[in-house]
């Protein structure tokens, strides 16, 4: 059960019914988030800011805008706003197109207050993570950006696990030379220990899955 | 001076053979001459009357030979004089077509041969294939000494008159049938109120019924005993009097009045109607009572049969629109949920202030009387039952038509506005029927904007008063619009272009407009469709 939570982080309430706008409300800023109002989806799209993690509790049915077309605009901002869907009459097509939308969790209305700030808890987090990963990912891939050509070759091989002698033979140079790189890798790339080296990897992998898949 | 002489000469002989002398007389017969010529002219004279009169005579001798006849039965009969002259009346072609014709004949004449007289009407051919009907009379003639002679017959065609008293009697007949055979009970009432004529309903009509027409029989006055009974209390008794006075005392040609009254067979009801009888004399009036109640139950069970219609349709949206119902419900259940959730950990946590949980609760107690709204809202929707007509506004009207499609509006994008009046309108309707007018004309509206629309879906609601005694209440839309074949059918019962429903909608939301003396119509064109009910004002009673 969240008890408390951090002013600093936003949610959004996206919701036409004034009565239920105002119970969301209420009962997220009494554990304590700061918590945004609006009727409709063009005006939170106005006023949200994007350059923290937050996240917005959206309904399916607004005049105009509909919840789904908000939250696959909410979408395109990196993930930084996780959306938890919430609906009068969940019917399973809205609640599976929610799902591939990627929102956090669909609550039908009547829903509790547990299951509500649970949700919006685990968005916040997931938020959060996600502002996390894009920031480290863009440190990683900035220092990548900062390899020379003969460095990057050299970090490929890493990549894939050869040892100085082996790299050293493929490039057809030294292995004293690719230490030397290797050195000056581990330096631009801030890689302490293998740990780190795996870390990097899977970033950049991710980064990479991401490009290839929007 | 001419005289008549007869000569006559007389030659004498004597015993020989010898002629002697020859005697001549004269007589002067001057005398006897004239008596004869006066006698042959006096009886050429009788023979040309006789033959000019249209009566038939004839003279029989006492055998009942036809010794003369004048000329009028051979010329109307056809029948050849020496077919008839010389013979016995009976052997005649005017009456050998039946033996017992024949037989009446022969007594006829002989009892007028024994001094005796007869008359009857007998049937007489003409020509060979019609009948013509005498009233013939046999005397008998008497010389001057009281001998009798010869028989006398006379004859009078009488067919017409026989004819006319037959059309007579058979109009009476079918006059008379006809009014036994009606069901109405029909008097006729004189210049006092009597009852002067029935028919067989009037008398039969059972004395067990009304107290105040019981068995009024002919003589009777009936007017006195509408009045009795209206001083008895009877209301429609005195409206009857009223009626028969004003048409006795010549100030309405007729009346006509509806009443009911209970008997052992339940309600009965009846149209009374008095019309002035229209022949001189002191005025009269003809009374019919007619049984109405069949026609009375018919439309009692119409209207039933309406109003289940009207509710089977309602119930049929109800079932239709349930998640809309559902939607409307749950959002003021959701924020109660998460009022009373929270109220209870603030209260464990001691973090809610007494403020605060105050305000929450009454915040909740505000929800579910919202909550109650809507559900009374479905149930008065869906009531069997046949609320009266009331004094409303249509904006209050409106605002709930609003509130059930909310929902439906939203979940189809489509933005629903409505525009009012400033002031109230009032109008004397059934609020529900409206309603149910309004929510399936909304219904329609959103239906027919397309889904994979490139342009913003809208509903617009609007009343306003077009004149000073009517309002009228709109539902526009910005869809595909209705094509001019379609346009004409859309009132037809069981007409539909949507894969389901029954076609009913526009039928009966027609009809409730008619019977709150409104209309419905409708304007399409591609850029969508308009449907208005127009409801008179409410007049407030003066």
């Amino acid at each position: 059960m969240i008890e408390s939570a951090n002013p600093d982080d936003i949610v959004y309430v996206v919701e036409d019914n004034d009565d239920t706008r105002k119970s969301i409300e209420w009962t997220l800023t009494s554990v304590g988030y700061t918590v945004r109002c609006f009727p409709d989806a063009p005006s939170c799209l106005k006023q949200i800011d994007f350059s923290s993690p937050c996240c917005a509790v959206v309904d399916l049915l607004l005049p105009g805008m509909t919840g789904l077309s908000l939250c696959n605009e909410l979408r395109s901002h990196e993930g930084r706003c996780a959306v938890v869907m919430i609906s009068g009459h969940g019917d399973i097509e809205s609640a599976v197109e929610a799902m591939k939308q990627g929102v956090v969790d669909f609550l039908e209305k009547p829903f509790g207050r547990e299951k509500l700030l649970t949700s919006v808890h685990q968005a916040i987090e997931l938020a959060k993570r996600h502002y996390r990963d894009s920031e480290e990912e863009a440190e990683i891939t900035q220092r990548y950006a900062t390899l020379s050509p003969r460095e990057a070759e050299v970090f490929h091989w890493m990549a894939t696990g050869l040892v100085t002698k082996q790299i050293a033979s493929i490039l057809g140079i030294s292995p004293r030379t690719v230490d030397v790189h290797r050195s000056k890798i581990a330096q631009k790339m801030h890689l302490d220990s293998p740990t780190q080296m795996a870390h990097v990897l899977s970033v950049l992998q991710r980064q990479r899955d991401r490009k290839e898949k929007w | 001076m001419v005289r008549w002489v007869h000569e006559r000469g007389v030659n004498q002989f004597d015993v020989d053979g010898t002629p002697l002398r020859c005697v001549g007389t004269v007589q002067d017969v001057t005398e006897q001459v004239e008596t004869h010529s006066a006698l042959r002219t006096g009886h050429d004279r009788l023979r040309a009357v006789l033959d000019t009169i249209y009566g038939f005579v004839g003279l029989f001798s006492l055998d009942g030979t036809l010794v003369e006849a004048n000329e009028a039965p051979f010329e109307r009969t056809g029948v050849r004089r020496e077919e008839a002259i010389g013979r016995m009346l009976w052997e005649t072609p005017w009456f050998n077509y039946s033996p017992q014709v024949q037989k009446r004949i022969r007594d006829a004449v002989n009892q007028a041969a024994e001094g005796g007289s007869a008359r009857f009407e007998v049937e007489v051919p003409i020509g060979t294939d019609d009948f013509m009907t005498i009233d013939v009379a046999f005397e008998p003639l008497r010389d001057p000494r009281g001998i009798i002679v010869n028989v006398i017959g006379f004859a009078v065609d009488i067919t017409q008159r026989k004819r006319a008293e037959e059309l007579l009697r058979e109009s009476e007949v079918f006059t008379r049938t006809t009014l036994d055979a009606l069901p109405a009970r029909i008097a006729v009432l004189d210049e006092h109120g009597c009852v002067s004529h029935t028919n067989r309903s009037w008398r039969d009509f059972p004395a067990a019924c009304c107290t105040f027409w019981q068995a009024a029989p002919e003589g009777v006055n009936y007017l006195q005993l509408c009045e009795g009974a209206s001083a008895r209390g009877i209301e429609s008794a005195a409206r009857l009097a009223q009626g028969i006075r004003d048409v006795l005392e010549n100030r309405m040609s007729e009346f006509s009045l509806e009443h009911d009254c209970q008997t052992a067979e339940g309600r009965q009801w009846f149209l009374s109607r008095g019309t002035r009888y229209p022949a001189p004399g002191p005025t009269r009036i003809v009374l019919v009572h007619a049984d109405i109640t069949s026609v009375k139950q018919a439309e009692e069970q119409m209207k039933d049969l309406r109003h289940q219609l009207y509710h089977a349709a309602r119930v049929a949206t109800l079932g239709e629109m349930a998640a809309g119902f559902a939607h409307e419900l749950n959002q003021p259940l959701a924020a109660i949920r998460l009022y009373a959730e929270g109220c209870a950990e603030g209260i464990d946590g001691g973090a809610l202030s007494s403020h605060d949980l105050q305000e929450r609760l009454g915040e909740i107690a505000k929800l579910t009387e919202h909550c109650g709204q809507v559900i009374h809202g479905l149930r008065h929707f869906a009531t069997a039952h046949q609320p009266r007509r009331e004094v409303v506004d249509v904006g209050e009207v409106i605002r709930q038509v609003v509130q059930f499609m909310g929902h439906e509006c939203r979940s189809s994008g489509i933005v629903c506005e409505v525009e009012l009046p400033d002031d109230p309108v009032h109008v004397y309707v059934n609020t529900i029927q409206i309603q149910q007018v309004l929510l399936n004309l909304t219904r329609n509206a959103v239906e027919s904007i397309p889904e994979n629309r490139i342009y913003p879906g809208q509903i617009t609601i609007r009343a306003w008063v077009t004149s000073e005694d009517e309002v009228a209440i709109s539902v526009s839309d910005n869809g595909q619009g209705i094509d001019a074949e379609t346009m004409k059918r859309i009132f037809e019962p069981f007409f539909t272009t949507k894969s389901s429903g029954l076609g009913m909608g526009l039928k009966i939301s027609q009809s409730i407009a008619r019977t709150h003396n409104g209309r419905l119509d409708c304007q399409s064109d591609g850029q969508g469709t308009t449907f208005a009910i127009h409801l008179p004002l409410w007049e407030e009673p003066a």
